[in-house]
C-alpha cells in the first residue's frame, strides 16, 4: 500500500504491507494528496515486510520483533513530517477553537485526558483543531489546524484503531462545521496536571525535570553511558522490557544538561521519549485552577515542543539555540490567558475549563 | 548609584520579548535569559537615551502612585542592578 501525505507544507510518501500502513492513513486521512507535478521532492519512508528494515531515504531500520511494525512506522512517519516543519513550533497538545473565535492549546503529558477533553468541548459546540501536534504560528501567534483523527481509547465504535487508540474523526461524527479549516488567534493556554501538582511545582519546571526514556536494548550500554556522562542527569530508574529498556531520568536545569543530552535523544537508538510531568492524574479529585506566569507557560510549551530536533528544519532556523525557540513561544503568548487546570472528575473538569476560556463568548 | 545626568539606554543587541506583566531579555553569551518584573520591566523601557534618572522617576512616581524619593532611589537601584549586568548602557 502506498499513500502520499502533505503535513504543513511537508511531503510524506508512505508505503508498506497494507496492514501497517492503514491504520496510519486512517488517521491522517485528511492529509491523504495525490502527487502533484509542481510538489517538492518529499521524504520517503517504506516498510520492506521481506527484509523487516524501514528506509527512511537517508537511513534503515532494522524493525525490533517485539514492537509492533505499525508503531515503529509510524514514529518514522511523524519524524519525517516534523523535521520537515520550519514555520510552525509543533506543540505537543490538542486544541480546540471557542465558539468566539479564540484559540485553546490544552497541553498535558499522556493519561491527563486531553484527546478526551477536547472530543467533549468539540461535543459542546467548540470546534476542533488539533488533538495531539498544534501548530504555533509564533510570528502570528495564531495555532493552525492539524486535523489528524482523535485518538480515544474506548467508544469508538467501527472507527480505525492507531496503537490500541480508536480513531475518531470529528467532521464525520459533528459535522465538517466541527472542524476548524483556518488558523486562530491564540488567546489561551492550558496546562493539565494531577492535582498533586502545586502551582508552586508546576513554577518549578524551569529548575527541575524527569524523562522517561524507551530506548532500543542493543545499544542501550552506549546511551547509559552518555547519561551517567551528563552533568544535571540522574537515572533514576531502568528497566528491561523485550528488546527495550525503559529509562527514567531526573534532570536538574541548572546544570543545563539539555543541550548535551539533545544529540543523544535523538539518536536512531531511542523508540520513545516522554516528558514525566509528576504523578498520574485521579479521575476522582475535585478540579481547580490557578493563573500562570506566561514566562512558564512558555517554559512548559517549549519542552512540548514535537519539532525541536536538532537536525530538523526548525531548529536549523533557530540555529540550534533552544533559548531563542523559548522566547519566541514567550512571545506568542502576550495577551494569551494562561492556566495551570489540576484535572479531577471529567464533567467537572470539562465545566471549569469551559468557564476559563468560553465565559466571554456567552457575557 | 548611577550619575544623575546620565541618560541609560537599553543595549540593543540582545534578544528580548515584552510579555506585559514581564520582560524577558536572553543574554546569549551567559546562556540565561534575564525575567524584568513590572517597576524594573518599566523603567527599563523608560530607558530609550532620552531621560536621566530623575525623569525617569518622574514617569514612575505617576504610574505607580509611589512617593518620589522611593521612585527615585528604586530607579537608581534598577538602573545600577542592569548596568552591573550589560542590559544598560550610561
Amino acid at each position: 500500500m502506498h499513500q502520499r501525505f502533505r503535513v504543513l507544507g511537508s511531503v510524506v510518501d508512505l508505503s508498506g504491507p497494507e496492514q501497517a500502513v492503514a491504520p496510519i492513513a486512517a488517521t491522517y486521512a485528511r492529509f491523504a494528496t495525490d502527487a502533484a507535478p509542481d510538489d517538492a521532492p518529499g521524504r520517503t519512508i517504506a516498510l520492506d515486510p521481506e527484509s523487516g528494515e524501514i528506509h527512511t531515504g537517508s537511513a534503515s531500520f532494522q524493525l525490533l520483533p517485539d514492537l509492533p511494525p505499525t508503531l515503529q512506522l509510524y514514529q518514522q512517519f511523524l519524524f519525517a513530517i516534523v523535521d520537515q516543519v520550519d514555520r510552525y513550533v509543533i506543540l505537543h497538545a490538542a486544541a480546540v477553537e471557542t465558539p468566539a473565535g479564540e484559540g485553546v492549546v490544552i497541553a498535558a503529558p499522556s493519561g491527563h485526558g486531553k484527546s478526551s477533553l477536547a472530543q467533549e468541548l468539540v461535543r459542546r459546540g467548540y470546534r476542533f483543531l488539533s488533538d495531539d501536534y498544534s501548530p504555533l504560528d509564533p510570528v502570528g501567534a495564531t495555532i493552525a489546524p492539524y486535523p489528524r483523527t482523535i485518538g480515544v481509547v474506548s467508544g469508538g465504535g467501527s472507527a480505525p484503531v492507531l496503537l490500541g487508540k480508536a480513531q475518531i474523526d470529528p467532521g464525520l461524527i459533528r459535522g465538517e462545521d466541527a472542524v476548524a479549516c483556518d488558523p486562530v488567534p491564540l488567546r489561551h493556554v492550558l496546562l493539565l496536571t494531577s492535582a498533586k501538582t502545586s502551582p508552586e511545582e508546576l513554577q518549578a519546571w524551569d529548575r527541575h525535570m524527569d524523562l522517561k526514556i524507551t530506548c532500543d536494548s542493543r545499544h542501550a550500554a552506549r546511551v547509559e553511558t552518555a547519561f551517567l556522562q551528563t552533568p544535571g542527569v540522574t537515572i533514576v530508574s531502568r528497566q528491561t522490557a523485550g528488546s527495550c529498556v525503559v529509562y527514567r531520568l531526573s534532570l536538574d536545569a541548572r546544570l543545563h544538561p539539555g543541550r548535551k543530552l539533545a544529540p543523544v535523544l535523538e539518536d536512531p537508538a531511542m523508540i520513545l521519549v516522554e516528558k514525566v510531568w509528576g504523578d498520574p492524574p485521579r479521575f476522582d479529585a475535585t478540579p481547580a485552577a490557578y493563573t500562570v506566569p506566561r514566562r512558564v507557560a512558555a517554559a512548559v510549551l517549549g519542552r512540548e515542543v514535537v519539532n525541536r530536533r536538532l537536525g530538523g528544519a526548525l531548529m536549523k532556523r533557530y540555529k540550534a539555540d533552544t533559548t531563542l525557540l523559548y522566547l519566541d513561544i514567550s512571545g506568542a503568548l502576550k495577551g494569551v490567558r494562561c492556566h495551570q487546570v489540576q484535572v479531577g472528575r471529567f464533567d467537572e473538569t470539562v465545566a471549569l475549563i469551559d468557564s476559563l476560556v468560553g465565559l466571554t463568548d456567552r457575557v | 548609584m548611577p550619575q544623575t545626568d546620565c541618560k541609560p539606554v537599553a543595549d540593543g543587541s540582545y534578544q528580548s520579548r515584552d510579555l506585559e506583566e514581564e520582560f524577558l531579555i536572553y543574554d546569549s553569551n551567559g546562556d540565561q535569559v534575564h525575567v524584568l518584573n513590572g517597576t524594573a520591566r518599566a523603567i527599563f523601557l523608560l530607558c530609550d537615551g532620552t531621560r536621566r534618572p530623575v525623569e525617569i522617576a518622574e514617569v514612575i512616581v505617576k504610574r505607580f502612585e509611589v512617593e518620589p524619593e522611593q521612585a527615585l532611589a528604586d530607579v537608581n537601584e534598577t538602573l545600577d542592578q542592569l548596568v552591573e549586568i550589560g542590559l544598560l548602557r550610561i
